[in-house]
């Protein structure tokens, strides 16, 4: 189907505000940030920017601890934060770079494939990745801007070649990713893959593209290793699991299935996307989609060898398998061409965009829709403000470890446990012993653990209950050693006296 | 030839400042230490070996594992007494001041190797700048170790050999034995494969005196010391004992590692080294699966590979300068960030103040033969500082009943069981029991869990000192 540059780069830009109104519309239409991990975004923001510098000493999180982070992500979301208010910042800011993808995804697939009408169907695709729509719509991710660069940094690694300018995009790409969010790491492991995967085609790698990947890999890991010195050390290769005890472990490095490569990312871009690969690799051997194979089987591989955790490897595989799928739509609409329906070209076209809305639209609306409901409750957000504002300064609440944050973050006190566990010795222990708080009927047990954290309130909330699978402290009924402070529709606060 | 005098010149100010920063780094690290203490409790276990040498105790320590007979390897403590004798300091200092002499003695040593294969200035300052900054080698000449003076013996005898001194070279490796009975078999054990390959035995005789010397040395020690083979004798596991920016004892830094296997791709690709090369590097990583140890010799062998590396990296034809400064600029960066962050671990070994504090108490306050029951690691501290028999120590070879104790020890460590801790306790006459920070956080995840529980719960524990680090408990045997 023939579609010329500037009407295709009027549709790139539709698709562009379509994907951005769809997910502006779903974050503004929440009074709230949607989760736990938002808030410590707003805490981290917030802090970096007012205390202008460091921040490697967290007064709150298990009741004050050091920590270790990425800075810039935080620095950005904090410098916008004076032009507007920052739970606005953490709404669209996250929102406009996460659409970025869209424009991204059409240009390396227009690299690939040189066809306008393959790069839009893509970059449409690449908007509405159902899992990618869960995991950062309302949720300040930092993936939304760490997803971006990788793809930019690969798209300006393909155009070095062609462009010096592109050199210097991809090393400038290449630090700020490093200073963003370590799956940086990921965009090594996808150079060092494409380098093999040329290697065993026979295909000679281009000089300087050899050197950017050198460069690239000498500086992601000294700024690294600067950044992250005192992690290496503690942890050691054990760092890869971000000390995650073991007890959790595997809900965050699950092992990956058809079903959910199906659920999360979406039927469309798989089966495109293993016709691009067939293609790609096994016919025409582009260097383009060997490039993004070799992302694709790094994932895959880390995936399963339980290296990389669950979530960042669908976010990836869903923003690279529409990438190769735009290959897979260019061959098709090429056989059409060849067949008698040459024509009727169009009714492909009509048909992918049901199959696009039907598979990854409508997949993505529903997902978009339960992160809304799923997001942090007013009620939730009046009882820490409660915390906030009638309890000392120096008071320990506990909470649910998907509720850590939110202590920290709004009511602005100390936590016994949160989903940072980086640098945290005996967050095993604390783990085994906040479960136990909440379901023992044991009040003896129960005080002798709240004292050892020196808990003064216990913050219960309908996400805990449901997190726990409880429906109250059965303890608390005991008026002399607890009171309950606060209650609401949503959350009871009880006040430890004993 | 001005031009050249002039270069030559700076070359040379560019090693002699290398020299000089490799002192200033061991001398910063033994001597600019809060609490003025030696590193690791190695130094302490050899400080104690060299004063029961004075008393003329050669073959039996009265100590380790509440006493037996043994033969150590004397060497080192020998040469620190002799030295202590002629220069009447003591022997911890003079502990300090032969770490950084064998130190100058072996960069040197190196430096002659390098001259001999006529290493351009350039290719020299390479070499030195990671050797220097390397982990294992600021270890070496920071912690005593008996490996300190196995590594200069080993230098001196290559270099011996390949000046075509080979006898000198022999005898002088012969000595090795004397120093660290292991390392001498293994290291002989490479030489014998290297000339093997290179079908040069017949000419290299004296490989088999050196051999012989060995051999001597362990039958003697089997003669005086009860052996018996330890059965979970442990291997390394895992990946993080050979990279010392994850927090290894003394390992490889990362980037030097990067640099080493871009260098062995590249000499593999061009065939640049002999099939022997890679044959021993590979020996010693089995070997140094087993023997830790190992790695000090096989950081040399990473050295070289990462030497290739570097030099393939200069040489070949970069299309954008800019890049290839600044990789080489991120290079010197990354090594000497990864060498200074070492030596800030490095400081941060122990024996800290407050364990110290806790050794003098148990040394001022407690009988001579009061024994004391502690984790493995804390075994030469408390015998080389607190002067106090110990249950279990790390020089577990040569102990009769050593598997016995072992499983004894664990089973005091996480029994909860009041009557068969005491049943154990009084079985090996304990009279103390020093518990660490490190114990806490390595051995039990809980306060109240084995013998921290019976500490707290039981009559037959009594606490008699605690800093912030350490606590002693009293035992009232039955």
């Amino acid at each position: 189907m023939l579609l010329k540059k500037n009407s295709a780069i009027v549709l790139l830009i539709l698709i562009f505000l379509f994907t951005l109104a769809f997910r502006l519309y779903f974050a503004l239409t929440t009074d709230n940030l949607g989760t736990d991990d938002a808030y410590l975004t707003y805490r981290y923001s917030e802090g970096l920017v007012n205390n202008i510098g460091d921040f490697r000493y967290d007064n709150l999180s298990y009741g004050g601890r050091e920590v270790l982070f990425n800075p810039l992500y935080y620095y950005i979301l904090g410098i916008f934060s004076f032009l507007m208010p920052l739970l606005l910042v953490l709404k669209i800011l996250p929102e406009i770079f996460f659409c970025l993808i869209v424009l991204i995804v059409y240009f390396i697939s227009y690299q690939i494939t040189r066809d306008y009408m393959s790069s839009l169907f893509a970059s449409l695709i690449s908007g509405f990745v159902p899992f990618l729509t869960k995991q950062t719509i309302n949720q300040a991710s930092v993936y939304s801007l760490s997803i971006p660069l990788i793809l930019f940094a690969l798209y300006s690694f393909l155009k070095i070649k062609t462009d010096k300018k592109y050199l210097y995009f991809f090393i400038i790409s290449s630090i700020i990713l490093t200073l963003i969010h370590q799956s940086v790491f990921i965009l090594i492991i996808a150079l060092l893959f494409y380098g093999m995967l040329l290697f065993s085609e026979n295909m000679e790698i281009n000089k300087l593209r050899n050197e950017a990947m050198m460069f690239a890999i000498f500086i992601i890991v000294l700024i690294e290793l600067i950044l992250f010195k005192d992690a290496f050390l503690k942890h050691g290769m054990a760092l890869i699991w971000q000390n995650i005890p073991s007890s959790l472990l595997g809900d965050y490095y699950t092992n990956i299935d058809i079903l959910s490569l199906v659920y999360g990312v979406g039927l469309i871009p798989i089966v495109l996307g293993c016709m691009g690969i067939y293609y790609g690799v096994l016919k025409s051997k582009r260097r383009g989609i060997l490039l993004f194979s070799g992302l694709m089987l790094a994932i895959i591989l880390f995936l399963l060898l339980r290296l990389l955790d669950f979530k960042s490897g669908i976010m990836l595989l869903g923003t690279t398998l529409p990438i190769l799928a735009s290959l897979g739509i260019k061959r098709t609409y090429q056989y059409i061409k060849l067949t008698r329906l040459s024509n009727y070209s169009y009714i492909f076209s009509i048909l992918l965009i049901i199959f696009v809305t039907v598979f990854s639209i409508y997949p993505s609306f529903v997902a978009a829709k339960s992160v809304k409901y799923n997001s942090i409750t007013n009620e939730e957000i009046d009882a820490l403000n409660w915390i906030k504002d009638n309890t000392d300064k120096d008071s320990v609440v506990l909470a649910g470890i998907e509720e850590g944050h939110l202590i920290t973050a709004i009511a602005d006190r100390k936590n016994v446990i949160d989903q940072t566990f980086l640098l945290v010795d005996d967050a095993f222990v604390r783990l085994k012993d906040v479960q136990f708080i909440y379901f023992t009927w044991s009040e003896a047990s129960a005080l002798d653990l709240l004292s050892k954290y020196d808990v003064d309130y216990i913050y219960l909330s309908q996400r805990t209950k449901n997190f726990y699978k409880i429906d109250n402290i059965i303890y608390t009924s005991n008026k002399v050693c607890f009171e309950k402070v606060k209650e609401n529709e949503k959350t009871e606060i009880y006040k430890v006296k004993c | 030839m001005k031009k050249q005098r002039s270069t030559k010149s700076s070359a040379n100010s560019i090693v002699i400042f290398l020299f000089v920063l490799f002192i200033f780094l061991i001398i910063s690290v033994l001597f600019l230490r809060s609490n003025n203490s030696l590193i690791g409790d190695d130094a302490y276990f050899i400080n104690r070996i060299s004063h029961n040498l004075l008393e003329g105790k050669f073959a039996s320590d009265d100590l380790s594992f509440q006493g037996r007979e043994v033969l150590y390897n004397l060497g080192l403590p020998a040469v620190i007494l002799g030295l202590s004798i002629i220069t009447k300091l003591d022997t911890l200092m003079i502990s300090k001041l032969l770490l950084i002499l064998f130190g100058i003695i072996s960069l040197y040593l190196v430096y002659l190797i390098l001259k001999h294969y006529k290493l351009t200035d350039i290719d020299m300052t390479i070499v030195l700048f990671i050797l220097i900054l390397s982990p294992s080698f600021i270890y070496l000449f920071t912690v005593l170790t008996e490996y300190s003076a196995v590594v200069l013996l080993s230098l001196l005898g290559f270099l011996l050999y390949i000046k075509d001194r080979r006898k000198l070279s022999f005898v002088v490796m012969s000595l090795i034995g004397l120093f660290n009975l292991s390392a001498s078999i293994l290291i002989w054990f490479l030489v014998f494969v290297f000339l093997l390959n290179k079908k040069l035995l017949k000419q290299n005789n004296f490989v088999w005196i050196w051999f012989l010397v060995n051999l001597i040395i362990l039958a003697i020690k089997f003669m005086i010391g009860h052996f018996e083979w330890i059965s979970g004798w442990w291997m390394i596991t895992s990946l993080d004992a050979y990279i010392s920016d994850f927090g290894s004892k003394f390992g490889i830094s990362i980037v030097v590692l990067i640099l080493a296997l871009f260098g062995i791709v590249f000499d593999f690709e061009t065939k640049k080294r002999e099939i022997i090369v890679y044959i021993l590097f590979i020996l010693l990583i089995l070997l140094s699966l087993y023997f830790y140890w190992a790695i000090f010799i096989l950081s040399f062998f990473v050295l070289l590979f990462a030497f290739d590396g570097t030099k393939n990296l200069m040489k070949r034809v970069w299309e954008n300068n800019f890049l290839k400064n600044f990789t080489f600029f991120i290079l010197a960066c990354s090594i000497l960030f990864s060498g200074i962050s070492y030596l800030n671990v490095l400081n941060k070994e122990g024996p800290s103040q407050n364990m110290i504090d806790a050794m003098n108490f148990l040394n001022e306050n407690t009988l001579d033969n009061s024994v004391v029951f502690s984790s493995i690691e804390n075994g030469n501290y408390i015998t080389g500082i607190a002067n106090r028999p110990v249950v279990i120590d790390k020089n577990e070879w040569f102990v009769f009943g050593i598997n016995r104790r072992i499983d004894d020890y664990g089973l005091i460590l996480d029994s909860e069981d009041v009557e068969e801790t005491r049943r154990l306790l009084d079985s090996y006459g304990v009279d103390y029991i020093l518990i660490d920070k490190n114990m806490k956080e390595n051995i039990w995840q809980y306060d109240e869990k084995g013998l921290l529980f019976l500490t707290k719960y039981s009559k037959a524990f009594k606490i008699v000192f605690a800093n912030e680090d350490v606590e002693i408990w009293r035992y009232f045997q039955e």
